[in-house]
C-alpha cells in the first residue's frame, strides 16, 4: 500500500458536472482528490480487507442476534422501549438490508482494525462506486495506468443486483427514496441509489424527510400524497425512533431500508458487545462502555465517543487516565464508549482511513480518505486507489 | 435475499473460495450515468400515474402531443382536455428542467428546442413541452396529467424518448404513445385520503445541527 502522486484528468471538474457530481468541492475545499492515489496488491485487498470483512460483519450480526433477544441489552443499546417490537420483527423477518461501510485502520501490513460499523446511514458511495471506477478506466483508456490496473470495487454492480432482490422479496416496483433537505452530498448520495434502483427496474420516486406525511389511514405520504410502502432513507434510526413520527412508525407498516434491526448494528455499543463476544480478534479494538470500567486507571491511550455520534462529534482522549476533549457536540446524553487508540497510517502528512462497503452480506469496494487531524474526520479528502 | 446469518463459517468460506478475477464492476452504461440537467428533488407524477388507481385494475395512460389529440379521443370531455392541458403547462413551469445556457440546454433537448423564461422564480431556458400523459381522464375523482419532453439532439440519451421532468425515460420512441400497466403482479399500495401532517421527521437535524458544527459537512450520513 502506498500513495502515488498522479496528474488530475484535465476538465475533470466539467466532467463531474456531466454526471450530477456535485459534491466534489464542498465549504471551498477539495473534497474529491485525484492529485494523489493509493495502490494496494490483491493480497493486501484479498487477504487483509476482504475476507475480514465478511467475517467482521458475520460478527457484527451474531452480536445484533444477541442483542435482539436480549432485553438488558436492548436498554444498554438506548433502543426505546416502545419500538423493541419493530426492531426485534424486523431481525426475525429477515427484512434485507442495502449496504454498509465499516472503518478500517489499516497500513499495509498487519490486521485491519475496525473503527466503526456505518450500517445505517453510510455515504461517499456514489465517488466510491461510480466516480473513481470512471477515474480509473479513463486513466487506463488514457495510457497513464497499467492495462491491467485494477480496482476493489464491485459496488455499483452489486447495488444492482441488490435492489433486484430487495424489489423480489417485497414484490414491488416502485419505491421511496429520502434524505434531509439543505444536503447536497446526502442528495447525491440519494441520487446515485435512484439510479442503481432504476437500473434494476423499480421506480425510484424521491421525497425529503421533513416533508413526508401522515395520512388519515395511518400511511406515510409524499408531497404527491402517495402512499409510501417501500423507503430507502438516509436518515439514522436513532433519530427516527424518537421524532414525533416515530410513535407511527408501527402502523404506518413501511418496508424500510436499511429496516430497523440496522439500529443496533449501526449503534457504537456494538464495538464493546463485540469485543466481549470476540475478545481478542486480530481485527478488533478492545472496547469498553464507559461505565463498565474507571477510566482513570486505563492504561495507554483511549477513545472515548458517545453511542450515536457522527462526524466525530463529541469524542475525547484518554492517556494515563486523564480525559481531554478533542470536539464538542451535542451528543452524549445517551451514553459513551471507549476504544483502544490505534493510529491512522500516515502517508505524506495525511491520516489515511480505509472505508471497507458490504452490499448485504458481500464486501464490494473500498473508499480511501485522508484527513489532517489524526482522529476526527471533519475536512477529509476522497483519493481514487488501484490494485497493481 | 440470502440468508447467512447463522451460517458464519460457511459464508465465510465462500467468500474465501471463488474470487472474480475482475475486482471492479465490470461494465457501467455511461449514458445512463450522465445527468443532462439537475437533479430534480420531487417525487413527480409517474409513480403515482402508473400505481395508485384502485387496487388491481389495470391503469391506461395516454400520451398526446396536442390539445385537440385529447379532445378528438374525448369529444364528451373538451373541458377536461383543456384542464389537463393546462395542468401539464402550469407543472411544466414549476418543473421542468432549467438551465443557466441556451446552449447547454440545446445539448440536451438540440437546437431550437429551448424558450428562454424570466419570471419570479429567475431567468432561465427550458425545454418546450413535448407532450402530456393523461390518464384516468373520466375519473370523477381525480384525473392525472403531467408534461413530457424528448430530445432531439444527438448527445442526449433521451433523444426520440419521452422523459418526465425528473428524468424518467419511458420504453419505447416518441411513436409509442399508450402505456399500459398490469398492476396485480405487484403489491397492492394502501389507501391514502388526505395527509393530515407533514414534519413528523426530521426534528433531530434541526435540533442538532442548531449546535455550532465544526464540521463541514451538512447531512447525516456517515
Amino acid at each position: 500500500m502506498f500513495r502515488m502522486p498522479c496528474q488530475p484528468r484535465k476538465g475533470w471538474q466539467q466532467l463531474a458536472n456531466e454526471f450530477g457530481f456535485h459534491f466534489h468541492t464542498m465549504y471551498g475545499e477539495p473534497y474529491w482528490d485525484e492529485s494523489a492515489y493509493y495502490q494496494f496488491t490483491l493480497a493486501q485487498i484479498e487477504n487483509d480487507i476482504e475476507d475480514p470483512t465478511a467475517e467482521l460483519h458475520q460478527m457484527c450480526l451474531a452480536v445484533t442476534e444477541d442483542v435482539v433477544n436480549s432485553e438488558e441489552l436492548l436498554t444498554r443499546f438506548r433502543i426505546p422501549e416502545q419500538h423493541w417490537d419493530l426492531v426485534r420483527n424486523s431481525w426475525q423477518e429477515r427484512a434485507p438490508s442495502l449496504y454498509s461501510r465499516l472503518d478500517l485502520v489499516y497500513s499495509g501490513k498487519g490486521p485491519a482494525k475496525l473503527l466503526e460499523n456505518n450500517a445505517d446511514t453510510p455515504t461517499s458511495l456514489y465517488e466510491s462506486g461510480f466516480w473513481q471506477w470512471l477515474w480509473l478506466s479513463q486513466n487506463v483508456d488514457a495510457g497513464k495506468l497499467a492495462l491491467h490496473a485494477d480496482q476493489f470495487n464491485s459496488l455499483q454492480e452489486k447495488l444492482v443486483h441488490r435492489f433486484r432482490e430487495i424489489a423480489l422479496h417485497y414484490n414491488i416496483n416502485q419505491l421511496h427514496m429520502a434524505c434531509c433537505k439543505d444536503t447536497v452530498e446526502d442528495r447525491g448520495t440519494v441520487q446515485y441509489l435512484q439510479d442503481c434502483a432504476t437500473e434494476a427496474g423499480l421506480l425510484a420516486d424521491f421525497v425529503f424527510i421533513e416533508d413526508i406525511g401522515l395520512a388519515d389511514t395511518g400511511v406515510f405520504t409524499d408531497l404527491q400524497d402517495a402512499p409510501i410502502t417501500d423507503c430507502f432513507k438516509l436518515y439514522p434510526w436513532e433519530f427516527m425512533l424518537r421524532e414525533e413520527f416515530g410513535d407511527v412508525l408501527e402502523d404506518a407498516q413501511v418496508n424500510w431500508i436499511e429496516p430497523p434491526w440496522k439500529s443496533i448494528i449501526s449503534n457504537k455499543a456494538l464495538l464493546p458487545q463485540l469485543w466481549k463476544k470476540f475478545k481478542g480478534h486480530p481485527n478488533l479494538l478492545p472496547a469498553y462502555f464507559s461505565d463498565e470500567i474507571n477510566t482513570n486507571t486505563l492504561s495507554g491511550k483511549w477513545i472515548k465517543k458517545p453511542l450515536f455520534s457522527r462526524e466525530g462529534a463529541n469524542v475525547s482522549i484518554i492517556e494515563g487516565g486523564i480525559e481531554n476533549k478533542l470536539s464538542d457536540g451535542p451528543y452524549g446524553e445517551e451514553g459513551y464508549i471507549v476504544q483502544a487508540f490505534e493510529p491512522l497510517p500516515v502517508f505524506e502528512g495525511n491520516h489515511t482511513l480505509i472505508g471497507s462497503w458490504l452490499v448485504d452480506d458481500m464486501p464490494a469496494g473500498i473508499s480511501v480518505r485522508e484527513d489532517a487531524s489524526a482522529i476526527t474526520q471533519d475536512l477529509s479528502r476522497y483519493l481514487p486507489h488501484i490494485i497493481l | 435475499m440470502t440468508d447467512k446469518r447463522n451460517t458464519l463459517l460457511d459464508v465465510i468460506d465462500s467468500v474465501q473460495g471463488e474470487k472474480p478475477a475482475l475486482k471492479r464492476t465490470k461494465h457501467i452504461d455511461l449514458s445512463r450515468m450522465r445527468k443532462g440537467f439537475c437533479v430534480k428533488p420531487l417525487a413527480l407524477g409517474v409513480a403515482s400515474v402508473i400505481l395508485s388507481g384502485c387496487g388491481g385494475e389495470k391503469e391506461d395512460a395516454t400520451i398526446y402531443t396536442s390539445l385537440e389529440d385529447c379532445k378528438q379521443d374525448f369529444p364528451d370531455a373538451v373541458e377536461r382536455c383543456e384542464a389537463a392541458y393546462q395542468t401539464a403547462v402550469d407543472e411544466a413551469m414549476r418543473t421542468s428542467p432549467r438551465f443557466s445556457s441556451e446552449y447547454d440546454c440545446e445539448h440536451e433537448f438540440g437546437p431550437n428546442q429551448c424558450q428562454y423564461v424570466n419570471n419570479s422564480s429567475g431567468s432561465f431556458f427550458m425545454p418546450f413541452m413535448a407532450g402530456y400523459m393523461v390518464s384516468s381522464l373520466l375519473s370523477p375523482n381525480r384525473y392525472y396529467s403531467q408534461p413530457l419532453y424528448t430530445s432531439y439532439s444527438y448527445n442526449s440519451p433521451f433523444r426520440s424518448r419521452w422523459i418526465t421532468a425528473d428524468g424518467y425515460v419511458f420504453d419505447g420512441d416518441i411513436r409509442k404513445r399508450k402505456y399500459r400497466v398490469n398492476k396485480d403482479v405487484y403489491k397492492p399500495k394502501p389507501t391514502v385520503n388526505r395527509t393530515m401532517k407533514r414534519g413528523g421527521f426530521g426534528s433531530s437535524v434541526r435540533a442538532k445541527s442548531s449546535w455550532g458544527s465544526s464540521s463541514r459537512k451538512g447531512g447525516w450520513g456517515g
